[in-house]
């Protein structure tokens, strides 16, 4: 099970059900195959819009969350945001 | 009266969570990282500033977000994914990932590893049905995808 093709394809058949990218270290050595697969399903889903649902609970999060100053993109760049 | 910061953000985030979806293909992963972004983005937005700035600080902080999220999951420092990984972390990106980008990949591969890649991702083939496709084995087809895949890779992405 831990040869490179089988673990790859225990990836790809997660992403075909529509499951999370479950990874670890040891998958490193494949991740540009394994970034392609993730663009491949995608591609095969379309261009996607967020849930209702979810665009709700993210409308209620920022609400609530606190206000902070403006940054510019450069310096957010910088900081790693 | 002009829209709020937030209202415009949260609009861009439609754009947002499609860049991300396309690089992740999955809607959880794609959830998370899209609410990162914004927790981390929108409480710094200045009321006022036009939609332009506020999409352009949005998908810096989506590029930044989708770095850290495959260098924590695969142990790697964010350097060492940049080298390998420009997939994932693009240049500033299309309003949209169009199938035809992918078509376009899929285009540039041997006949056999298009045809597997086809199969597997774009009809929905089990692993067995893609082997009955192709006269092969489940084995046999399991190499094959990881090669295509590797090749995929490799295809140099334009926008």
């Amino acid at each position: 099970m831990n040869r490179p093709e089988n673990r790859v394809d225990q990836i790809v058949s997660d992403l075909l059900r529509g499951r999370r990218l479950r990874l670890r270290g040891g998958d490193a050595e494949e991740k540009a195959a394994i970034a392609a697969a993730a663009r491949l399903v995608a591609a095969r889903h379309g261009t996607q819009r967020m849930n209702p649902a979810f665009r709700k609970r993210l409308e209620g999060a920022l609400e609530t969350a606190p206000k902070g100053t403006w940054v510019t993109r450069r310096a957010a760049l910088v900081a790693g945001l | 009266m002009a829209p709020r910061a937030t209202d415009i953000a949260l609009n861009e985030l439609e754009l947002v969570y499609a860049f991300i979806y396309a690089r992740v293909g999955n809607r959880a992963d794609a959830e998370d990282l899209t609410q990162l972004v914004a927790m981390k983005a929108i409480p710094r937005l200045r009321e006022g500033a036009p939609a332009s700035a506020i999409r352009g600080y949005l998908f810096a902080t989506a590029r930044s977000v989708l770095g850290g999220f495959w260098s924590t999951r695969l142990g790697l420092s964010e350097a060492e994914l940049h080298e390998d990984l420009a997939m994932a972390v693009p240049e500033p990106p299309p309003s949209e990932e169009r199938a035809d980008t992918v078509q376009r990949i899929l285009a540039e591969l041997s006949d056999n590893y298009r045809r597997v890649l086809e199969l597997r991702f774009l009809h929905g083939y089990s692993l067995k049905e893609v082997a009955k496709e192709m006269n092969s084995t489940v084995g046999a087809v399991k190499v094959m995808q990881l090669r295509a895949l590797r090749a995929a890779a490799k295809v140099k992405q334009t926008p």
